[in-house]
């Protein structure tokens, strides 16, 4: 056997351990990830006129998707309100999902009242993300006072 | 010494070398888990210490509604995977899984999912994907039963090894793909 040949399965042997070992690691995506309240930071809704503007912080490396994204009036029942409308985001072709659009940093959703209409004092707010080492955090439901 | 001992032994100091230097730079090298930005601040997510504890119980309807517990799958290696449609990394997962059912069931292996969904769309999605192993199913209160497995963030996909004596051999929060799945086997399994 050539000195090359030695020095070739001594480094494979080497890189077989390196992988190994990486590849049972799993304790490390826990310890960089936040709790879901700190991943989407759910600001509050805020009215101004006939909108009302709900507004997510979301942390570098998560994002929310936009199509899991459901407001409902929570109080009075059936105030009536259109939307939500949300940004333009980021769209994502995902291998099991298709075509999807998921929002980063920032995320402001807005709702419309029609004119003269009973405005709602308190929302109902679904909404789903992940983060980008992986991993999926539940759907989340809120309950949000309206400012 | 001889010109041959000369040159093994340099064989061998070179290779010792490079061992010791891919082992300290696989170690000083950023995990690629970790994310740019977020502080790794709070070590959250997984109970520490899981693996040697017994598992905990669970109990849940199958997809047709009938009650499961882990007891239902006596001497059985135990993969149990919380997983959700709505879940794209689970969705990646699943061929893996299937795959790693087919070829080490013999061995001992039995999948168990454990879906925080709906059983209508968990029952579409098994079907679709030629599912070769249970799964049970539970509503948004499911994620008691993952603090329960030391999953405190509820995050998916997590998997959980748990051999036939009951105890918890190994988690794993994220995707698992086939190769990671042959290590564990390899590693736990009588193969």
């Amino acid at each position: 056997m050539t000195i090359l040949k030695i020095l070739a399965l001594g480094l494979l042997s080497a890189a077989n351990v390196a992988s190994a070992e990486s590849l049972l690691q799993p304790k490390g995506k826990a310890a960089a990830l936040l709790p879901v309240d700190e991943a989407f930071q759910l600001e509050g809704a805020t009215r101004k006129g006939q909108q009302i503007a709900l507004d997510w912080t979301i942390a570098p490396g998560y994002y929310l998707y936009g199509h899991s994204l459901k407001v409902t009036v929570d109080a009075p029942a059936n105030a009536p309100f259109s939307g939500p409308l949300l940004p333009k985001g980021e769209a994502v072709k995902d291998a099991e999902f298709g075509d999807v659009v998921i929002h980063r940093e920032l995320l402001q959703a807005r709702l419309t009242l029609p004119a003269d209409a009973l405005a709602p004092r308190t929302l109902r707010v679904r909404y789903q993300g992940c983060a980008d080492i992986g991993v999926c955090y539940p759907p989340q439901t809120r309950i949000v006072a309206v400012k | 010494m001889s010109h041959f001992s000369r040159q093994a032994a340099l064989v061998a100091a070179i290779a010792f070398t490079a061992a010791a230097a891919g082992f300290w730079v696989a170690r000083l090298m950023p995990q690629p888990e970790e994310v740019a930005g977020v502080s790794p601040r709070k070590p959250l997510g997984l109970t520490e210490g899981l693996e040697g504890q017994p598992a905990p119980a669970i109990n849940l309807p199958d997809i047709d509604g009938k009650p499961r517990t882990l007891k239902d799958w006596p001497g059985k290696w135990l993969l149990v995977n919380f997983w959700a449609t709505w879940c794209a990394p689970c969705m990646h997962e699943i061929p893996a899984l299937i795959a790693a059912q087919t070829q080490y069931e013999k061995a001992g292996l039995q999948i168990v999912g454990v879906a925080m969904d709906d059983p209508e769309a968990v029952r579409t999605l098994m079907k679709e994907k030629g599912f070769n192993y249970p799964s049970l199913v539970g509503d948004e209160a499911l994620q008691t039963v993952m603090e329960q497995f030391g999953n405190t963030l509820g995050a998916l996909p997590y998997t959980v090894l748990i051999a036939p004596d009951g105890v918890i051999r190994y988690v794993e929060l994220g995707g698992v793909d086939g190769a990671k799945l042959d290590l564990l086997m390899a590693r736990f399994l009588p193969i």
